[in-house]
């Protein structure tokens, strides 16, 4: 990324806010070569967008049947456990079975805490550090996406 | 190829009865196998298909996992499952005669259907090792002399009912090394693309209408393509686009 890239553009942002409270829409996103703009009324403060990475290239029937809440601001804690791909997460090896793991239980590095699936490959997911499992984000089933919190061991 | 009659950097064990020989596999890699391993057994007593679901292996049938040492980084190695299904399906046609490829065909992402029925299923497991490597067991399960005749979700048959007599032996040599062929092509997922397109040349029920049963909901619509990642493009009535990365399949108005 050139230096140029990273001042923002500050008369596009007002202009493209002023649009969306004309339109009454809620986001508003606007593209070029090197830069992508988000603005966004609630519930997400107004911000700029770092040109890369790009989004999956399609919307997936997956995502749109996720829950409301999304874990996203947990990705950067330090105890987080991240989806290492795109997939189906499973929190016990079949259904009906006791969990890999629950709240409140202690885990060591390496034990696998849940299964991520895609294309019929089970993925058994690591615990990346020892300590107790304070907080799981995902249900049995979920779909989860790249880079996706899936739970906070700490 | 050499004395063992596997293809070069390939090893293979041969048992009578184990649990499951994707188990095998993943405690030969936790014990520091580097990969390349195929394990086959005549009989499983624990063979396990996706979810939890049991596998039975018929008398003559083919039971054969293949292990791999970092193959690919793990988002990517999930392809490895479409490597898995062209493999197979050219390895039976190379040993039936090519006029098969009118009615060998395969399901999303790796089952392989003769007139519709399957006959064989692929279930790959990837586990992080102590050490840091990743293994992957690719599991292979043919029916070539029976099916079981009940608790399947997808109209079951074997090869010789539907009128392809191959022994589950040479079915495995032919195997190993389409197998090895194929993993070649895939290239640690650079070259998924070509993978791909041998794949939807020999996929069933492309364009048509099917219903997908997700892990909480059923959905419906037309089998449009794969996408770059594998997963299963379906376009919902009203012309939206819907990807999918696991479910089941089911064919409108067939078996």
């Amino acid at each position: 990324m050139s230096d140029k890239k990273k001042s923002v553009d500050h008369d596009l942002i007002r202009e493209l806010s002023r649009l969306l409270t004309e339109t009454d829409l809620t986001e508003i996103e606007f593209e070029d070569d090197d830069m992508r703009i988000r603005v966004a009324r609630n519930p997400a403060p107004a911000v700029p967008v770092p040109p890369a990475p790009p989004p999956p290239p399609a919307p997936s029937a997956e995502q749109s049947h996720r829950p409301a809440t999304q874990p996203d601001d947990m990705s950067s804690h330090p105890g987080a456990l991240l989806s290492p791909m795109v997939g189906t997460a499973y929190l016990a090896a079949e259904p009906g079975a006791r969990p890999y793991i629950d709240i409140g239980e202690s885990v060591r590095e390496g034990q696998t805490v849940m299964i991520v699936e895609a294309m019929k490959t089970m993925n058994q997911i690591p615990a990346t550090r020892s300590g107790k499992v304070t907080r799981i984000f995902v249900e049995d089933g979920q779909p989860v996406e790249y880079g996706e919190p899936l739970m906070i061991i700490e | 190829m050499d004395e063992t009659g596997l293809p070069s950097g390939y090893r293979r064990e041969a048992h009578d009865s184990v649990t499951s020989t994707s188990s095998v596999v993943l405690e030969r890699a936790r014990n520091g196998d580097p990969g390349g391993l195929w394990v086959t057994a005549r009989d499983q007593t624990e063979g396990r298909g996706r979810r939890g679901r049991h596998w039975t292996t018929g008398e003559g049938n083919l039971a054969a996992s293949l292990l791999l040492v970092d193959p690919a980084p793990p988002p990517i190695a999930a392809t490895i499952s479409f490597v898995a299904g062209l493999a197979l399906h050219r390895a039976i046609v190379g040993l039936a005669g090519i006029a098969l490829v009118e009615r060998l065909k395969l399901k999303w992402p790796n089952d392989l259907l003769l007139g519709g029925r399957k006959v064989a299923g692929i279930l790959v497991e990837g586990e992080k090792m102590a050490d840091g490597r990743f293994a992957v067991a690719v599991g292979i399960g043919v029916n070539c002399l029976s099916h079981p005749q009940s608790e399947a979700t997808f109209a079951a048959d074997d090869l010789m009912t539907g009128g392809v007599a191959i022994e589950s032996e040479r079915l495995f040599a032919g195997l190993a090394f389409t197998m090895a062929d194929e993993i070649e092509r895939w290239d640690r997922g650079g070259g998924f693309a070509e993978v791909r397109s041998a794949w939807l040349d020999r996929a069933y029920g492309i364009g048509e209408r099917i219903t997908v049963n997700l892990n909480d909901r059923v959905i419906d619509g037309s089998f449009e393509t794969l996408d770059d990642d594998g997963r299963l493009v379906l376009g919902r009535p009203g012309g939206a686009r819907e990807t999918i990365s696991a479910g089941d399949l089911f064919f409108a108005g067939r078996a």
